[in-house]
């Protein structure tokens, strides 16, 4: 993308990128002439196609590490997970899981999740575990 | 006003110029592999996965050296069909080592990043649309993969995906099509042939999976799916490669029984 600014009719200059999260960035320019400033925002449709291409407005200092967009929609995924339901798993809770059979194992994930977050649990627990199996 | 072209600075996105240095990077990743084929199927259930697996295997029985990419993301399975779940992909300063299984076959897989062999608890992302071609493009690009011979790549059974990677991979030797002898597998086998001539895209020929069920006890064969003679439906679309029956087990698959038809693809990629 380029700005012209139509006071000066020139090409305006990149000024800097603000990463605000997920759903949005700001793309600033000036123009060296008059110092006219703008600011692009992008909304979350565009920020997400952007990122999901996997490449960063303005560019990058760094060199992405290999399988880093895959890692990191891995950590996303996991937090939004959290956030979602607000409960997490202690691991003994999720090593227990594994003895449902594949099959069931993604509604009786759902089914102690929902558990707890009825009864305000923020860790999934072995006793809770058994508090939701109790209760089904 | 004046347009774009006239406005003689550089883009301030540097978005092509970021997406042009990874195609770059990506060829010359596949610079080193002689031959990339995608196994491909226009609907689930039809084995493709379970061909793939067997095509390799063959392949490295005849001394070549192979990778496999799962390029079907949100479904994968051929780390599990391989028998490749205790290894583990290396980091390198290159880039990822594939794990490689007890046949010498490389696999590439999102199952090792998520490290579902050894926790499996379903929390997986589901990668859709553009993010989707884009995490197969770093599953090939940021794979080590060294020098091979073949590349099968798994693709997932949605016919637009086999477009995201032949825009990815354009230099994609051909593509194997696999189905099975039911009316609705084959209706849309002829459906998928068609898609890949207008994709400009080389069809090896069809493979017909799961035709028939040897019993274990007496070596009696029995069909499948009844009625449907697939190889006639193909007609003039491609080459018919041949069958392969029901394999309940890959550990015990006799490859030599099932080469003849390994062999027409490779022969047709020749």
């Amino acid at each position: 993308m380029k700005f012209l600014c139509e006071r000066c009719d020139i090409q305006m200059t990149l000024n800097g990128v603000d990463d605000g999260g997920p759903e949005s960035v700001a793309v600033r320019f000036v123009c060296p002439e008059c110092d006219s400033r703008i600011a692009m925002i992008t909304n979350p449709m565009e920020t997400q196609m952007v990122k999901s291409i996997g490449v960063k407005i303005g560019g990058r200092d760094d060199k992405l590490a290999p399988m880093e967009m895959i890692k990191e929609s891995i950590q996303e995924n996991a937090r939004a997970k959290d956030t979602l339901l607000g409960v997490k798993w202690e691991e003994s809770a999720e090593k227990r899981l594994l003895n449902v059979p594949e099959m069931a194992r993604p509604m009786a994930r759902k089914a102690i999740e929902n558990h707890a977050k009825k009864m305000g649990y923020e860790t999934i627990t072995l006793e809770v575990m058994d508090e939701a199996k109790n209760n089904l | 006003m004046k347009k774009y072209s006239d406005l003689q600075g550089n883009d301030a996105s540097k978005i092509s110029e970021q997406v042009a240095e990874k195609a770059s990077a990506l060829a010359c990743r596949m610079e080193n592999i002689s031959r990339k084929i995608a196994i491909v199927s226009g609907k689930g259930g039809v084995g493709k996965s379970v061909v793939t697996a067997l095509f390799a295997k063959y392949l490295v029985s005849t001394g070549a050296t192979v990778g496999v990419l799962d390029a079907d993301i949100n479904g994968s399975s051929i780390s599990n069909l391989l028998g490749a779940t205790q290894n583990a992909v290396q980091k390198t300063d290159n880039g990822y080592k594939p794990a490689a299984d007890k046949n010498g076959i490389f696999v590439m897989s999102v199952d090792y990043l998520l490290d579902v062999h050894k926790s499996f608890t379903g929390n997986t992302p589901t990668w859709l649309g553009a993010m989707e071609t884009n995490v197969v493009r770093e599953l090939l690009a940021d794979t080590d993969w060294g020098s091979l011979d073949y590349l099968l790549i798994d693709t997932p059974p949605i016919l637009s995906r086999v477009g995201d990677i032949k825009d990815l991979l354009t230099e994609l030797d051909g593509a194997v099509v696999v189905t099975t002898a039911s009316k609705v597998s084959i209706k849309i086998m002829l459906k998928t042939l068609r898609k890949l001539a207008e994709m400009k895209v080389n069809v090896l020929g069809v493979i017909e999976n799961m035709k028939e069920l040897k019993c274990e006890h007496c070596g009696h064969k029995n069909d499948l799916f009844i009625g449907e003679n697939v190889g006639k439906a193909v007609g003039y679309l491609a080459p018919y490669l041949g069958a392969l029956p029901f394999v309940p087990n890959l550990e015990k698959v006799a490859i030599d029984e099932l080469r003849d038809v390994f062999i027409s693809a490779v022969d047709k990629n020749n």
